[in-house]
């Protein structure tokens, strides 16, 4: 469902990310690991098309970015570590907007739908800035869900929930996949991604270090007990921060 | 446009005003609205589009050959501003929510830049009004008129410039070096200037310097400069861009409008069509933006956000010792820090060393009037700027609110710390300048003689009074933002009539308070001044009279501190 193949992506002469292959397919969850400044950021930007990859291809579900971005970009969702909404649509006016944007018919019915599943449904006629930052994130989903996408990528989505949203975040991330869809996890969660992810890609200084099955990461730190954190130190340590 | 997007545009447009209309159900932005309405319907409005309604039409600078001379001015600015010294790479300003929903939902970058050019009519429509307001009042005629002539020219401004910038990235991408780029630039001031030379050679010789004292001739004189040699050609479409701004009435603006549409039509035309990648620009420019949003909603106003770096303190902070020293070191710190103190201590050294030395040395009335007039726009400038700055330093300090309300020292002592500091500084400014004064009076013979006692004197009560009287005046913005914080709001929601008429509200109510202020001291001043007619005391009353000022002011600066103290104690973040 995700293809990527050789990105590379450069700032002047700064090389976030290089050479970059990998394959995510349908049903599978795949975390996006590194420390800080590995090139977490700039590869989730490059696969959705918020910007463009210097080299390389990125294939979503069958269509090639670069050449057919819109086709490509009709079958997405992308949520943001922040939940970013339109200060002035209310809930309800949001997913109108992104129904309309991705040409859904039932929209409307999709969108009461979603609203009631994340128990929002008394909150559609709320702004933005009436919103906790809970709330604001089920908005972000419910949205990022309406077009039912084949493929998702979360950039650090449980930043700022609480327990129960996170409990409920989580269950959405899995269900979605189990319905078929292929998902990108990016965070610093590792307890997260190894209780959702079935494959893990670990990133370092803008290169794949290792990306493979949680059992197969563990087969390459030559540790078949060792947790992802320890994997994680144990592969990227010294360029992980305190 | 893509439906959507005409969609977001319009709802949030709706959703916009329609939170203004709710927020007015609270008194303050009601008061705020109906003051902030007068005030515009009084200075601009009625003044613009209903007073002179019947006379004839001159807007601004029609009077100096005005089509020829705001064509090269727009010809310039267009040169300048598009082609020599635009933005590094082409960035459209997009919010963060744009851009974490637009950039990966299924639209082309020719939607993107439609629906931008769309929004961007807003921020247009504002600058129109806004030049209108400025150069309207020094017009006559239809304010209307004005409006759509500023309209056509600022629209034409910015999409030339979004056109130029794409162009200029599209070179880039396709890899034009530097050395191409320098190449092309030579070759275009190398044209300009053989332009010039042409210029030169067919134009008019110039007139008698005298004749062109009438506003007449050196209007014929610009005007046939500007219509000879290769100018006519040259500026050619910026006269059609500017023609409409300077139609007469409404039937020479809709015959001038049609040209100066149809070079809009084809501006738009080459900026939709430019495929060119925005998008990195754009993510850093939106960045940029909400950094400086956040940054002014905390009370920080600088212009450009740049990374602050660390400074050397002032003095240094031992454990022991009074509490509110800390702040007073935090303060001088967010002031700069010692290099900053060091910098301005050898300015001002150099200038007065310089002034003094030039003054006895040789003596010039121009030299001593600049040192005069220098002094004393810096002492009121400081003066000024210390009052303003009050309000600022504190509420850089509610951010952190919960956490000072945690650290065990009295909120007096917080107070204290952070605007002594200031008001301080600002007096070592003001006494400097004091001193700047006084060496160019010393340098004017005829002043000296008249009164140099008096004058004297006089400085002597103004360096008295000036730290006191900083304190005590900023601690009345300070304490306003204590008691009203929500009142300070920066960011976009602080725009419009209703917070307008608030702060112009807010202003007035200073100015009264300080007015109060200053009633006491004066009369305590005015006592001192009584006393020395009866007692022929001579010009010293006027420091005496200030010190007795002096007293009262601190005296009742100290009762304000203590009064902020409690306010900042008792202050409820939640509660805004």
């Amino acid at each position: 469902m995700i293809q990527v193949e050789g990105l590379t992506k450069l700032y002047g002469d700064f090389r976030a990310v290089a050479d970059l292959s990998f394959a995510v397919r349908a049903g599978e969850i795949m975390g996006l690991v590194g420390p800080n400044g590995a090139g977490k950021t700039s590869t989730l930007r490059c696969l959705v098309g918020i910007i463009p990859a210097t080299g390389g291809t990125v294939r979503i579900a069958g269509h090639e970015l670069a050449r057919e971005p819109l086709a490509a970009k009709q079958e997405l969702a992308f949520f943001s570590d922040e939940p970013r909404l339109f200060e002035y649509l209310t809930v309800r006016q949001h997913l109108e907007f992104t129904a309309r944007l991705y040409q859904i018919a039932d929209g409307a019915a999709r969108g009461r739908e979603l609203l009631a599943e994340l128990e929002m449904a008394d909150k559609a006629d709320l702004l933005p800035g009436e919103l906790s930052r809970g709330m604001k994130q089920k908005v972000a989903l419910a949205c990022g869900f309406v077009h039912a996408p084949r493929v998702m990528f979360f950039d650090e989505p449980l930043t700022g929930l609480d327990p129960l949203a996170i409990r409920r975040t989580k269950d959405l991330i899995v269900q979605r996949a189990r319905a078929g869809a292929a998902v990108v996890i990016s965070s610093h969660l590792l307890h997260l991604l190894e209780e959702v992810c079935s494959h893990v890609l670990i990133l370092r200084r803008g290169e794949k270090v290792v990306h493979g099955t949680l059992d197969e990461i563990r087969a390459f730190a030559g540790d078949a007990g060792a947790s992802l954190e320890e994997i994680f130190i144990q592969l990227v340590g010294a360029d992980a921060g305190p | 446009m893509n439906p959507a997007l005409l969609y977001l545009y319009t709802r949030s447009l709706a959703g916009s005003l329609r939170q203004r209309l709710v927020r007015l159900k609270r008194p303050k932005y009601l008061f705020g609205a109906l003051f902030g309405g007068l005030y515009f319907y009084g200075y601009f409005y009625r003044f613009l589009f209903l007073g002179q309604k019947s006379a004839p039409r001159v807007p601004i600078g029609a009077t100096l050959a005005g089509e020829s001379v705001a064509a090269l001015v727009l010809f310039a600015a267009v040169l300048v501003f598009a082609w020599i010294m635009p933005g590094k790479r082409t960035a459209l300003l997009f919010s963060e929510a744009e851009i974490a929903v637009l950039f990966p939902a299924p639209l082309s970058r020719r939607e993107l830049i439609r629906y931008k050019l769309l929004t961007s009519q807003l921020g247009v429509f504002a600058f129109a009004v806004l030049m209108t307001l400025i150069t309207g009042r020094g017009a006559t005629g239809s304010g209307w008129l004005h409006l759509a002539g500023w309209w056509v020219l600022i629209s034409f401004f910015s999409l030339h410039r979004l056109g130029a910038s794409f162009a200029l990235t599209r070179l880039m991408e396709r890899g034009m070096a530097n050395w191409q780029r320098r190449l092309a630039l030579i070759a275009g001031v190398a044209a300009l200037a053989g332009a010039l030379v042409a210029w030169r050679q067919s134009a008019p010789a110039p007139p008698a310097l005298p004749t062109l004292r009438h506003a007449d001739e050196l209007s014929a004189y610009v005007e046939s400069v500007l219509l000879a040699g290769p100018a006519p050609w040259l500026l050619l479409p910026f006269r059609v861009m500017v023609r409409p701004y300077f139609a007469a009435d409404w039937p020479a603006f809709a015959r001038a409008l049609w040209p100066a549409l149809g070079l809009l039509v084809l501006h738009y035309w080459w900026v939709v069509r430019a495929d060119v990648s925005f998008e990195e620009a754009s993510i850093s420019l939106a960045q940029k933006r909400s950094d400086l949003v956040a940054a002014r909603q905390k009370g920080d106003l600088r212009v450009k956000l740049a990374p602050r770096r660390a400074k050397v303190p002032a003095f240094p902070l031992r454990p022991p010792g009074w509490k509110a020293m800390a702040f007073v070191w935090k303060a001088l710190l967010y002031s700069g820090g010692r290099g900053t103190l060091r910098t301005w201590g050898i300015v001002f050294a150099a200038a007065l060393a310089l002034g003094a030395g030039v003054t006895l040395l040789r003596p010039s009335d121009g030299l001593s009037l600049t040192l005069v007039i220098v002094g004393s726009s810096v002492f009121i400038f400081v003066l000024f700027g210390n009052i303003t700055s009050g309000a600022s330093y504190l509420r850089q300090d509610l951010v952190a609110m919960d956490l000072l309300q945690t650290l065990p020292i009295r909120g007096w002592q917080v107070v204290l710390g952070q605007l002594f500091t200031q008001a301080a500084l600002g007096a070592l400014v003001q006494w400097a300048a004091l001193l700047l004064t006084v060496i160019g009076l010393a340098g004017l013979p005829a002043l000296v003689e008249a009164g140099g006692s008096e004058i004297l004197a006089a400085s002597a009560a103004l360096a008295l009074l000036a730290l006191p009287f900083n304190l005590a005046m900023m601690i009345i913005p300070a304490g306003t933002l204590l008691l009203w914080p929500g009142w300070f709001k920066g960011g976009p929601q602080a725009a419009g009539f209703e917070t307008a008429g608030l702060r112009i509200i807010l202003m007035l109510g200073q100015v009264l308070a300080m007015g109060g202020a200053l009633i006491v001291p004066a009369l305590a001043a005015g006592a001192v001044w009584f006393a020395a007619l009866f007692f022929h005391a001579g010009f010293w009353w006027m420091p005496l009279a200030g010190a007795a000022a002096a007293l009262v002011l601190a005296g009742e600066a100290w009762l304000g501190i203590l009064a902020l103290g409690a306010l900042f104690e008792r202050f409820d973040v939640s509660a805004e």
